[in-house]
């Protein structure tokens, strides 16, 4: 720690100026991080927890962010604590230097009595920011199993069937949802029927939809007032595999529409 | 003594000019709250649609639409509103440049002109319906008993006017089979007709009951429609949604009482009891098409 030392003389002795002084510190400060980073818990932290983080990117479940909002805050947390359990860990800087000679009696008590409280708070902060960093990490690491376990996953839809659909008459569609990686237990289905041609006359709001489970087991059975932009939820009643809708349009003669988009999310 | 006057003089005058300037400023500052304050609104009309939208003489416009405009701009107190004729294929551009306030021209609302102009649409406002309609044809009386169905359609030809859905909708595959013309307005289509160039006029059954009315020896077939429901909207262009949703209180007032039915029939005398049932907008219509950058959903429950 000899470096360390020449650190503290180096800044507290005044010897140098302005930039040159600063530059110096920065290099030393880094000499110390890396001198200090193998023993302290704060380093393997933060280094643990930028692991954890690479791990969870490359496994992310996906789905709508507003539900890693948990997860993110406790990651947050945790880094910040961690890099505050580095910056304690760290050797003093300037307290440790020599005092000037010409201090009364009086004072020096005064400054005694400072650093033996000064050295109470951080060996206080030394431990606390490591256990609430480790805390944070737990807590976090639960947050992103929960979202794994129980969050929203999209889905992709495939229609298949004969497009436009023309009056009231059309032939319905199939709507197929693929098994699932994740199975959960609730499909929310969000659909937009448009008109098939959006330079003549709309027939939007004269249109519903009636979407059909095929797939027993599912409730409920149908829904049949699908507007043209509406979302449905189904419980899939443990079906994990694939599962089969319907779609029906109800429009007037002579409109001509379009199911335009079919996406699906998967939740508890 | 002169030059104590001359002194006094100029500081009237630049009080003067000040007192002008800040008057000049504070009136070019003041920004115009609602298209009907001055009163002076002016609507673009077909001048070539008798019945519907028609200008008999230079300046004097009648038809429904005209009608329905003066109505409604009446109930918000506009009550001489300055009328301009507009061919179809202009009626969009001469909002977006600022030549009219309003359209009122047998003009169909539609997702692309609804649509903001930011995202690819025409960026106009519609008050409507206040008519819907669906396309037909219009032939010779002494054609009339050739035709019964699209399919004695198939190989005649057909005249359609630019920049209406009628012309857009014909060049669908579903109608590959008939010829089409464009001309530029109806009054084109009309007299080739007559001249026999054309087959048959197609566009909106009620302009077409219109021109019935009017000229001898011309038929609409009823039982030849085409594509969607046309519902007919005044449009404004996009940012007097204020103004947009004051017409459409008219509106609603105007269809809920037995105004809409009187001047329908005085102005549509020859369009059937059950087309005219059909044309009649609801209140829930109105609500689904007015004053939004999209149709509405279905009302359900």
């Amino acid at each position: 720690m000899s470096g360390n030392r020449d650190t503290h003389n180096s800044v507290s002795g005044g010897q140098q100026q302005g930039g040159v002084t600063q530059a110096h510190t920065v290099n030393n400060l880094w000499v110390d991080l890396s001198k200090a980073a193998p023993s302290k818990p704060g380093t393997w932290l933060l280094i643990l927890e930028v692991v954890g983080l690479v791990l969870a990117a490359l496994y992310w479940p996906g789905g709508p962010l507003r539900q890693y909002v948990v997860f993110g805050l406790l990651c947050t947390s945790a880094l910040v604590t961690a890099g505050c359990s580095v910056v304690t860990g760290l050797p003093d800087r300037g307290r440790g230097a020599p005092r000037p000679q010409q201090a009364e009696p009086r004072d020096a008590a005064q400054q005694q009595c400072g650093e033996k409280k000064g050295n109470r708070r951080k060996r206080v902060a030394r431990v606390t920011f490591p256990v609430l960093s480790v805390l944070f990490s737990i807590a976090g690491l639960l947050a992103f199993q929960n979202v794994a376990d129980t969050g929203e996953v999209p889905i992709e839809i495939r229609i298949d069937g004969a497009q436009p659909l023309n009056g009231p008459r059309s032939a319905p569609l199939t709507l197929t949802v693929p098994t699932p990686e994740e199975p959960r237990e609730k499909l929310r289905l969000s659909l937009t029927t448009v008109d098939n041609e959006p330079s003549t006359g709309t027939c939007v709001h004269k249109t519903t939809a009636a979407v059909t489970a095929v797939t027993a087991g599912i409730t409920p059975h149908a829904y049949y007032e699908v507007t043209a932009e509406d979302t449905v939820d189904f419980d899939l009643g443990g079906n994990k595999g694939e599962l089969r809708f319907t779609f029906t349009l109800q429009t007037e003669a002579n409109c001509s529409m379009r199911l335009a988009k079919a996406t699906g999310t998967l939740h508890n | 003594m002169t030059v104590a006057r001359t002194g006094a003089r100029a500081r009237v005058l630049r009080t003067a000019t000040v007192v002008a300037l800040l008057c000049s400023l504070a009136a070019g500052c003041s920004s115009k709250e609602s298209m009907f304050d001055d009163g002076k609104v002016h609507v673009g009309a077909k001048g070539d649609q008798p019945g519907t939208s028609f200008e008999p003489h230079d300046g004097e416009f009648n038809g429904f639409d005209v009608t329905v405009a003066r109505e409604l701009l009446t109930a918000v107190d506009v009550d001489s509103p300055y009328f301009s004729g507009v061919l179809s294929k202009n009626r969009a551009a001469n909002l977006q440049n600022g030549d009219l306030d309003l359209v009122a021209a047998t003009f169909s609302i539609t997702p692309q002109r609804m649509k903001p102009q930011d995202e690819g649409g025409e960026g106009l406002d519609f008050v409507g319906p206040y008519a819907s309609t669906q396309q037909g044809i219009l032939v010779r009386e002494e054609d009339y008993g050739q035709y019964k169905d699209h399919d004695d359609l198939d190989g005649r030809l057909v005249c359609v006017w630019e920049g209406t859905t009628s012309a857009q909708e014909l060049k669908g595959p579903a109608y590959d089979k008939i010829r089409t013309v464009e001309e530029d307005d109806a009054g084109y289509c009309i007299k080739a007709l007559r001249e026999k160039r054309v087959d048959a006029v197609s566009t909106d059954q009620l302009i077409l009951y219109g021109f019935m009315n009017v000229e001898r020896g011309l038929r609409v077939v009823p039982g030849i429609r085409f594509g969607e429901p046309n519902d007919y909207g005044i449009a404004m262009l996009k940012g007097h949604r204020e103004d947009c949703e004051r017409l459409r209180d008219a509106l609603r007032t105007y269809v809920n009482g037995n105004d809409w039915d009187r001047d329908f029939e005085n102005n549509l005398p020859k369009v059937p009891k059950a087309d005219r049932d059909e044309a009649r907008p609801t209140p829930e219509e109105i609500d689904a098409l007015s004053c939004r950058d999209k149709p509405s959903n279905a009302a359900v429950g």
